[in-house]
């Protein structure tokens, strides 16, 4: 019989996770929202790359941690953060999909303080507007790729996660994965080809 | 650099192998096509140079703040934990124990009921046709017809017979047949004229040879699927009971 039990976990932050998942199984509900302290800030981050629209991602992150605590006997073991993710990412494109058929001006927060970079007391001025405009023109021009592209390149480019891991959470192949980065590269290039100046040196 | 290419030439060149060779994962022949064009081609080498630096400019991208905290309150947790607990209950999760064991035997007893319509009936006074597999009474139709028409040369059933009558002990042909029964009758499979050949005095005798019972045609398709059903659910639930690991602390 297939022993599912991990073995040993040498990672702490992986071993308190899946004790907390194991506590929260039992009906603990404060071990469930350590999970949720622990993971909300990285996961909204990603979902709300994914749904430029931040009460809909607000939403969809709700919505992924009420259907983490719903599932959590499907989960079966590994990482915790990428299975909360891979309910983000599913929740993240249900919200885009809603979003397509309702759709918005995209990023309509860009002017919202919190998209800013954080400025040191000691940053230079001309630097800090360099950095938002920056992060305004990529961020409004992420908004227009598609969302497939744009998925790949939040997980992997912003969030960090490797090809296979993605391919895991959005359930494509490993070369759609790629194919999808390096697409939404030149489609992003292409939006901003009037504006390079401001990435170049 | 004779050989630079003009930005006419440049619209017909690959841009996406450009991009997956910037990224690394271009292969080593597509790796040394994007290289010879980033050399030849000021526009080639400018798009790799972009992007880098749309990759750079996208991982340095701010995290937005948080504005909503995502705990769940005691409220939520009971709204979802009612219908985890109905789930748990449906298909056992809170008692593996129970679950498990009735998991296993609802698998062995649909792979019994395959068993069962798979082989052949073993009854000890079957004629030819229990004798046969449960699918060889529909796929053995033609010989048993054969072997029933009129006129028939008995030669086409007997060895069948002939090999039966040895595990029997009955050497002597069907009655039905030796009676040359219209071959027009449905021509029962498996079980159906066991009562024929335990009660053979009623042979000949005008009352009716068989007595009217479920068609095996549709009570063994009926056992399979049922069957089928029982392994599937004995799997599925298998499956979901074994879902649930405990991570050590």
């Amino acid at each position: 019989m297939e022993d599912l039990r991990p073995t040993a976990v040498d990672d702490p932050v992986q071993r308190r996770d899946l004790y907390l998942v194991d506590r929260a199984r039992d009906g603990d509900l404060d071990a469930f929202n350590d999970l949720v302290l622990a993971y909300q800030d990285h996961l909204f981050a990603l979902v709300v790359r994914m749904v430029p629209d931040r009460d809909q991602a607000s939403d969809a992150v709700q919505e992924a941690f009420f259907s983490a605590y719903r599932n959590l006997h499907s989960f079966r073991g590994g990482s915790v953060r990428s299975w909360l993710s891979r309910i983000c990412v599913n929740a993240a494109m249900d919200a885009q999909r809603a979003k397509k058929r309702r759709p918005s001006q995209p990023y309509p927060e860009l002017e919202d303080e919190s998209w800013q970079p954080p400025a040191g007391e000691e940053a230079d001025p001309l630097r800090t507007a360099l950095a938002t405009e920056r992060t305004q023109a990529i961020s409004s021009a992420l908004g227009q790729i598609t969302d497939d592209q744009r998925t790949a390149i939040v997980l992997f480019d912003i969030q960090g996660y490797d090809y296979a891991e993605i391919a895991d959470m959005t359930g494509v192949s490993l070369g759609t994965v790629k194919s999808r980065i390096h697409r939404g590269r030149l489609a992003l290039r292409s939006l901003l080809e009037d504006r390079m100046e401001l990435f170049r040196g | 650099m004779a050989d630079r290419m003009t930005g006419s030439q440049h619209r017909v060149h690959d841009l996406l192998l450009i991009a997956a060779w910037t990224a690394g994962d271009a292969d080593a022949a597509g790796s040394a096509r994007a290289d010879a064009l980033v050399r030849r081609c000021d526009e080639c080498r400018m798009l790799a140079d972009d992007l880098r630096e749309i990759r750079v400019a996208t991982s340095a991208l701010p995290a937005a703040t948080r504005t909503r905290d995502f705990r769940l309150s005691a409220e939520d947790a009971r709204r979802l934990g009612s219908r985890r607990r109905w789930l748990a209950a449906l298909v056992g999760l809170g008692g593996a124990r129970v679950a498990r064991p009735l998991a296993g035997a609802m698998t062995a007893l649909g792979l019994a009921g395959l068993l069962l319509v798979t082989l052949p009936t073993g009854q000890p006074a079957g004629s030819s046709r229990q004798a046969a597999p449960f699918g060889a009474g529909a796929t053995g139709q033609p010989a048993a017809s054969a072997a029933t028409a009129p006129g028939a040369g008995a030669s086409v059933a007997e060895p069948a017979r002939a090999s039966e009558g040895a595990v029997e002990g009955e050497g002597s042909p069907d009655p039905d047949q030796a009676a040359g029964q219209s071959p027009a009758l449905p021509e029962p499979t498996g079980g159906h004229d066991t009562q024929a050949t335990t009660a053979p005095p009623s042979k000949g005798t005008g009352e009716p040879l068989v007595e009217p019972e479920p068609s095996p045609d549709l009570v063994r398709p009926g056992i399979a699927a049922g069957s089928m059903v029982l392994i599937a659910a004995g799997l599925g639930l298998l499956a979901l009971t074994r879902r649930r690991p405990r991570h050590e602390a």
